[in-house]
């Protein structure tokens, strides 16, 4: 087989890989849990409006005030006699918001950066990477608390400090990736024809490391929520009170323990749902690709 | 050998200086000036020019940064806004209440997670494996914080079996230290297991077996030995988890801690003492990195010689 491999059947050969991902992820079954989760979470939180029986910012505070889980309100009321059942599910969507948002941040500026400092090296390099040292010198949610203080409480101060905070590992991976990407035969060639840097980059470089990046923002995602229910149980996320977080959630109920445990049981149970959803996922992409991410 | 301690011992210099410098830069970027959040709402400018000469806040950036850097590595980290206490003082009383719920949540997690990952590893598939993995699994999936909570209405509110918060080297040690270990357990079963596994199919094990040598000395003095190095590395990189999940368990459980003094920190804008603690948890962090890699060549003499 001598014959140079044209694009369509290159485009073959990659829809036969993806087929065959897709195949060994779904022969996993704790694979095919991590999916389903994750499908039923975002779907839930999508259809949040259809779903939910009363409203998750008024309350009834005269009739329903801190009232134990029952068939008309499932999962209880809360302090200000809202529906706790309604709240958790526009809850995903905040939290889902913040968390994709986030990591979106964090992944574009990481990518950007690994990108760069992988395939120039030099002194952008140096400095780049150094910047990225001092980041990974602090445990991840201290570095998160001292930004999140910094900012000030608000949405978009809480999605710019988790993407702050996980960009310099994103950096890290790809630069990673990049060293032994670009050394590659394709990318000599491609610089011989005289394929420009941008070109060798964005269209050689990059599809070729898009794998790990997949896995490592499947289990970053996870990650995120964490972080943003700590943060926002510290009480150092959004200060928007008509649009809870579980984390917010969380922080509220905390007064409430004796009086109405449900209020902490179930924004928490919806966090644990969602994490263990995206852990499973991402292992079993990590299996299916058959890589070890970062 | 001694050549490979003091380069290790070098490089936290780097890390020292990169650790201030974020530190005092994000501190510089909090919006107002701390100088007027003390003062509150009282309009009296003059008052306020003198207080921000006092803080120094009227000096150049680079002024306040020398200074703060001078300071600093003399292990001056400024007074509190708020109480006037030395930062370091306040820092100096709190540490050894984390240390103690951090050392405790460590014993556990090692002396619970590796024996498991062992035993799942060489019953592979056995209840003990699934277990192991039913571990592991919720372990990484459970906020620390919702754990510790939903256990003090167990444990506490409900069969009234454990104090519900408070320092105490007695019960009250229990639940925080449980709270904070199993994430850190859930990540040594599974390295435990994962990397005891891959040995178990190397060559030199079953060269061992096949010498007529017993179970035990295989898996004890062969295999074991050769999980060790991962499992440092893992428990080394846990401690950064443990240090986050000490603070939130901290602010559960009332436990006069690091991250409680860092949750009134915040809460107060108290920012030369959120800076301290800043500061110290990343030296913190940066140690004990420092030493696990130190501990490399005593683990593995492979290393020794490279």
């Amino acid at each position: 087989m001598t014959t140079t491999p044209t694009p369509l059947a290159l485009a073959i050969q990659t829809e036969r890989e993806s087929t065959k991902t897709l195949r060994r992820l779904l022969q996993s079954p704790l694979s095919v849990l991590g999916l389903l989760i994750v499908g039923l979470v975002i779907a839930v939180s999508i259809g949040a409006p259809l779903l939910t029986p009363y409203d998750p910012v008024k309350g009834n505070i005269s009739t329903s005030y801190v009232k134990a889980p029952s068939i008309a309100h499932p999962f209880g009321t809360d302090d200000a006699g809202r529906d706790i059942f309604s709240r958790v599910i526009y809850g995903g969507r905040i939290s889902l918001r913040i968390a994709l948002l986030a990591e979106a941040f964090g992944l574009i500026v990481g990518t950007v950066v690994g990108l760069l400092t992988g395939y120039y090296g030099g002194w952008l390099d140096s400095v780049l990477m150094r910047v990225v040292d001092i980041f990974m010198a602090f445990p991840l949610l201290i570095i998160a608390i001292g930004l999140a203080a910094a900012l000030g409480p608000s949405e978009g101060n809480l999605i710019l400090t988790l993407g702050l905070v996980i960009w310099p590992f994103v950096a890290r991976l790809v630069r990673g990736q990049v060293l032994t990407v670009r050394e590659g035969e394709y990318i000599a060639a491609a610089r011989v024809i005289g394929v420009r840097d941008r070109g060798i980059i964005f269209r050689h470089i990059l599809p070729n490391i898009l794998t790990p990046l997949i896995v490592y923002g499947t289990l970053g995602v996870a990650n995120i929520i964490l972080q943003e229910a700590a943060l926002s149980f510290l009480g150092l996320g959004s200060a928007d009170r008509s649009a809870p977080s579980w984390g917010r959630m969380l922080n509220d109920s905390r007064e409430f323990l004796l009086a109405a445990p449900w209020m902490a049981f179930y924004p928490g149970l919806a966090i644990v749902i969602i994490v263990l959803g995206l852990n499973l996922l991402g292992d079993g992409l990590q299996d299916a690709l058959d890589i070890r991410a970062g | 050998m001694i050549r490979y301690i003091l380069t290790r011992v070098l490089q936290l210099i780097p890390t020292i200086f990169g650790i201030y410098t974020l530190a005092f830069v994000l501190m510089r970027v909090l919006p107002g000036d701390p100088a007027s959040f003390l003062i509150g709402f009282r309009d009296d400018d003059q008052a306020l020019a003198d207080l921000r000469r006092a803080m120094h806040l009227d000096e150049s950036v680079l002024n306040q940064y020398v200074a703060f850097l001078g300071n600093a590595l003399h292990g001056d980290l400024g007074r509190s806004y708020l109480t006037r206490q030395p930062v370091i003082e306040m820092i100096g009383q709190a540490l050894p209440q984390t240390l103690i719920l951090g050392a405790a949540a460590m014993l556990l997690a090692v002396g619970i997670g590796v024996p498991l990952g062992i035993i799942a590893a060489l019953r592979k598939n056995s209840v003990w494996d699934n277990l192991s993995r039913l571990i592991a699994l919720i372990g990484v999936s459970i906020p620390v914080f919702w754990l510790g909570v939903q256990m003090q209405i167990v444990f506490a509110l409900d069969l009234k079996w454990l104090p519900i918060s408070g320092l105490g080297l007695d019960a009250h040690l229990i639940m925080p230290a449980l709270a904070l270990s199993l994430a850190t357990l859930a990540l040594l079963t599974r390295m435990t297991r994962a990397t005891l596994l891959e040995q178990i199919s190397q060559d030199y094990v079953r060269t061992a077996h096949s010498k007529g040598l017993r179970e035990r000395a295989v898996i004890g003095r062969h295999a074991l030995r050769n999980t060790l190095l991962p499992l440092v590395t893992v428990g080394g990189s846990s401690i950064a988890n443990l240090l986050s999940g000490a603070l939130l368990v901290e602010v559960i459980f009332n436990w006069p801690g690091l991250g409680k003094l860092l949750v009134q920190a915040v809460n107060t804008r108290d920012y030369t003492l959120l800076q301290g603690l800043v500061i110290v948890f990343a030296l913190i962090y940066a140690g004990i990195n420092m030493l696990i890699d130190l501990a490399y060549p005593l683990i593995d003499p492979r290393i020794r010689l490279r």
